[in-house]
């Protein structure tokens, strides 16, 4: 695939940090989590990046944590002043990796996440989606969006997790489920056998340019090889050969109603009017042939039918 | 029944919780096990704690295969610490006797211990005092299980966020298996408003499944009731995995159908 390679390299530069992206957003549900990804993430580091871990819900701090910070009974303003401290002086860039943004209050997300992410410090921070949201309270503001659309708003580069096995077009095979049915496991909390949270799953990245432009490569991540693809969603097999208009047509009628090999090649032979109109490549144009009884004048501008 | 009955683990190794855990010294595990109605978990609060003291499980072996075994109460293979926010230990006496051989008037010791919070209005920040300064005393391997811990905050002033403080900080001492409900009226992913007993239990089940290594869900049959099948368990991979010392264990992902007979016994098979 043309485009598969430009996207793997970018993949490949956000998660070594050579992108100029600050703040980088995970998103993940109960049915894929970003433990894995997260994983990834780490082994593509450059060596010697401090990685600060700020533990939301983390129990057991990850081995390749520099230094691992608990979070949930400390305010946002003693995270970041603690934050700032470490590795002031590394001379490469360092990562801080936020385990879960669900408890921090939709109004100081944006504050934290600004008070931490700079150029030289990365965030990469979780969010996951499952998690219900809170209706604000009545003493506080009711304009304030949802942390989530927060949030997509102010990343810089957006990964999207999902169980790579979860079909959306409706066809399942074997050991894969359709969309539909994993809906209705996601609002009984249910997890389903051998779908859930696997080593191998789906990843949506969206990175945003500096112009304004925003680019969508959907990508398959393998944790136990340690191996990134191209996504290609499975198509029905009716749409992966179509069917042509002759087979379409054939034992339909006793008449013929498709040409002949020979008739296919005079009819491609024939030139349609207006092709040259459209040899001019920018849209249409104005073709126009003098004929013998038109009048022109050259000194007037608007007789040019140009 | 025309299903044989199956050996019912957790792990690929075939074991329901592996020596592994309960030796590392630096792993913590949090594995979550929910139920409805009519598909209550005591008799799996009673399997895990037979389990882990014993290290044998009545569902698998005959009922006083934990007689056999070289570990007892007064050598357990981990001490247990049941916290219980539902039952009182008179509960759990009655099955206890048949299955971990206690006396009749057992009512807990340092190797099996069981702290009744049924009734607790401390405040959410000393509600675990003494299961702390249990597990702080004890040099042996400990396992504590919340039983049904949602009915603190629902029946109280303490946000998840506080509660879920107070587990971390306990899981960050011990491993700990928590039992909690998940009735279809107590899910629903798109409510806001946090003063509903739904909000809260959602939020509680959704954060807690992030946290864990392995979840098990106790469900009805879907298709109806059934006399020889009382439910479903399914076991499933939580949202993190085991790492360090305890990396090469895997989880065994599988569905079973169990029949909780009349006498109590539980049988467990394939599907």
């Amino acid at each position: 695939m043309a485009q598969s390679q430009p996207s793997l390299v970018l993949l490949n530069r956000l998660l070594s940090l050579k992108e100029p992206s600050h703040f980088l957003l995970c998103i993940d549900s109960l049915f894929q989590s970003s433990f894995h990804f997260t994983r990834e993430l780490v082994r593509c580091l450059p060596k010697e990046t401090p990685i600060i871990y700020l533990s939301f819900e983390t129990i057991n701090a990850p081995s390749f944590a520099t230094d691992f910070l608990r979070c949930d009974q400390r305010s946002i303003q003693d995270i970041a002043s603690n934050v700032s401290k470490l590795h002031k002086d590394a001379s490469s860039k360092k990562l801080v990796l936020i385990d879960s943004l669900n408890f921090i209050k939709n109004e100081e997300l944006a504050s934290f996440i600004r008070s931490i992410a700079d150029p030289q410090t990365i965030v990469f921070a979780t969010y996951h989606q499952n998690i219900p949201r809170t209706s604000p309270a009545q003493n506080e503001l009711k304009d304030i969006p949802p942390a989530l659309s927060l949030l997509q708003f102010i990343a810089s580069s957006i990964f999207e997790i999902s169980p790579i096995n979860v079909v959306e077009n409706g066809i399942s095979k074997e050991g894969t489920i359709e969309e539909e049915v994993m809906e209705s496991y996601v609002s009984k909390l249910y997890l389903p056998t051998n779908i859930c949270n696997r080593d191998t799953y789906k990843l949506i990245l969206t990175n945003r340019r500096k112009s304004g432009r925003a680019l969508i490569y959907k990508f398959q991540i393998d944790s136990q090889s340690h191996t990134f693809s191209v996504f290609t969603e499975e198509k029905d097999t009716d749409e992966q050969q179509p069917q042509t208009e002759a087979d379409l047509l054939r034992s339909l009628t006793t008449f013929s109603l498709t040409t002949s090999s020979r008739q296919q090649r005079a009819k491609e032979q024939v030139d349609l009017p207006f092709l040259e109109a459209q040899s001019f490549g920018a849209g249409g144009a104005i073709v126009y042939e003098y004929e013998k009884d038109d009048d022109y004048d050259e000194d007037d501008p608007y007789e040019d039918p140009f | 029944m025309s299903h044989q009955p199956q050996d019912f683990s957790l792990f690929k190794t075939g074991e329901v919780i592996p020596q592994g855990l309960i030796d590392s010294k630096t792993f913590r595990s949090c594995f979550v096990y929910t139920d409805t109605q009519g598909t209550s978990s005591s008799w799996l609060t009673t399997c895990f704690v037979e389990n882990l003291i014993f290290g044998t499980c009545y569902i698998n072996k005959d009922a006083s295969s934990f007689k056999t075994s070289k570990f007892s109460i007064k050598n357990p293979r981990s001490r247990v610490i049941i916290v219980s926010f539902l039952h009182g230990i008179s509960f759990y006496n009655k099955t206890w006797v048949k299955y971990l051989g206690v006396d009749p008037s057992f009512q807990g010791n340092e190797n099996l211990g069981f702290f009744d919070l049924s009734t607790a209005e401390a405040p959410v920040d000393k509600l675990f005092k003494p299961v702390i300064a249990a597990l702080k005393s004890s040099t042996l391997p400990c396992t504590v299980i919340l039983d049904h811990p949602e009915l603190y905050f629902l029946t109280n002033r303490c946000s998840i966020n506080e509660f879920m403080t107070q587990i971390s900080y306990l899981n960050s001492l011990t491993n700990i298996l928590i039992s909690t409900s998940a009735d279809a009226n107590l899910i629903d992913l798109h409510e806001t408003d946090p003063s509903t007993i739904t909000h809260r239990q959602t939020e509680f089940l959704t954060k807690l499944y992030h946290r864990s290594q392995m979840i098990l869900s106790l469900r009805p049959l879907e298709t109806g009731r059934a006399d020889d099948v009382t439910g479903t368990i399914t076991v499933s991979k939580g949202s993190i995995s085991f790492e360090d010392e305890v990396k090469n264990l895997e989880t065994n992902e599988h569905q079973y159908l169990y029949l909780v007979n009349k006498e109590g016994s539980v049988k467990v098979f394939f599907r």
